[in-house]
């Protein structure tokens, strides 16, 4: 890049969001906040970002590409053989599952446009019942609205790791 | 496997992701690794004392937050502000019908309630585990169950933006 360092897309600029957000990950990590290291990852660098106004820059997809591989790989190695055969006689039912997720992503998208005017790329990814990570990233290679995306997948996952699965571990813990 | 097990892992993560860059796999930094990872169990590399450290769960969520974040500047703010309330408009359904999935998959025999339940209800993959474990479920399972939604949900991604633009225009 030949930018000069003090232009926004500056990788001086970057590298300040990108420590930022590290910063703010380790300190919810630090404070036990459920999904933590994510959440405040994402606070941290987007507050610092916005003070320095920090542009794009490739550093972001490189550090964004590497986590995704490291997740990815943690996720892969909770998989065994064992886990493979029963996911083998449950893959039908548990892909009828997804599919009526998908169906019901589409009709609140509709909802998010018609009724909230979100444009369409937004709309299908907020909806979308997938990962935080991934769908923050796809709203950026899409050209989504990254803030509204993250909004509301940060939300998902804040219900779900803050209400609901208390109440399921409290549920599933007196069960025979 | 020997401590060598993990880096043997992550380099099968990232030949996989590769891989998924060269076929243009929807979301190939995570496809590509969970399909390149999960090929060492069949390869009969067994990770018995090699398994991933923790601390590449926290590292991950730390570089992917920090890498997104980093991108989404003031604009971050105001939505937080904006969508809070459609947000929870649209967070409520989805998560009732996959805890109403995993109560068929659960009544109906399939699977035990704890794995049923944990693997679908649509929330954090790292989390959901993460409480399996600690109920005793197979954590393996319930992170193949995550998995088979995150790998059909990136996939249908592609088609589903193409044909909402469609059906709406680009700016809805």
């Amino acid at each position: 890049m030949s930018e000069p360092a003090a232009s926004p897309a500056s990788p001086h600029r970057a590298a300040v969001g990108l420590l930022a957000g590290a910063a703010g990950g380790l300190l919810l990590m630090w404070l036990r906040v459920p999904a933590g290291g994510l959440v405040g990852a994402v606070l941290g660098s987007a507050a610092a970002g916005s003070l320095v106004k920090a542009q794009p820059h490739p550093l972001q997809r490189g550090v964004r590409t590497a986590g995704l591989v490291l997740i990815g790989c943690v996720s892969a190695a909770r998989l065994d053989r064992e886990s493979f055969e029963l996911l083998g006689r449950v893959a039908l039912p548990v892909l009828a599952a997804v599919v009526l997720l998908l169906v019901l992503n589409g009709v609140l998208a509709r909802w998010l446009v018609k009724r909230h005017q979100l444009d369409p790329a937004t709309a299908v990814l907020a909806c979308a019942p997938g990962g935080l990570s991934e769908l923050s990233v796809l709203a950026v290679d899409e050209g989504a609205d990254v803030g509204t995306v993250t909004v509301i997948h940060l939300l998902r996952v804040l219900l779900v790791v803050l209400v609901v699965l208390p109440g399921l571990v409290f549920v599933l813990g007196r069960l025979p | 496997m020997t401590s060598a097990g993990p880096v043997l892992l992550l380099g099968l993560a990232c030949a996989g992701a590769a891989l998924g860059r060269m076929l243009r796999l929807p979301m190939w930094p995570i496809t590509g690794a969970i399909l390149g990872a999960a090929t060492a169990p069949l390869l009969g590399l067994g990770l018995d004392g090699g398994a991933p450290p923790g601390w590449w769960s926290a590292a991950g969520q730390l570089l992917v937050g920090s890498g997104v974040g980093s991108m989404v500047g003031q604009n971050f703010f105001a939505s937080v502000r904006r969508v809070s309330v459609p947000g929870a408009g649209v967070v409520l359904p989805i998560v009732a019908v996959g805890g109403g999935a995993g109560v068929i998959l659960a009544v109906t025999g399939l699977l035990a309630p704890t794995p049923a339940l944990l693997g679908s209800v649509p929330g954090g993959v790292g989390e959901m585990v993460a409480a399996t474990a600690g109920l005793g479920g197979d954590s393996g399972l319930v992170a193949g169950m995550h998995l088979i939604r995150l790998v059909v949900v990136l996939s249908a991604l592609p088609w589903m933006l193409r044909r909402a633009r469609r059906l709406y225009g680009r700016e809805g």
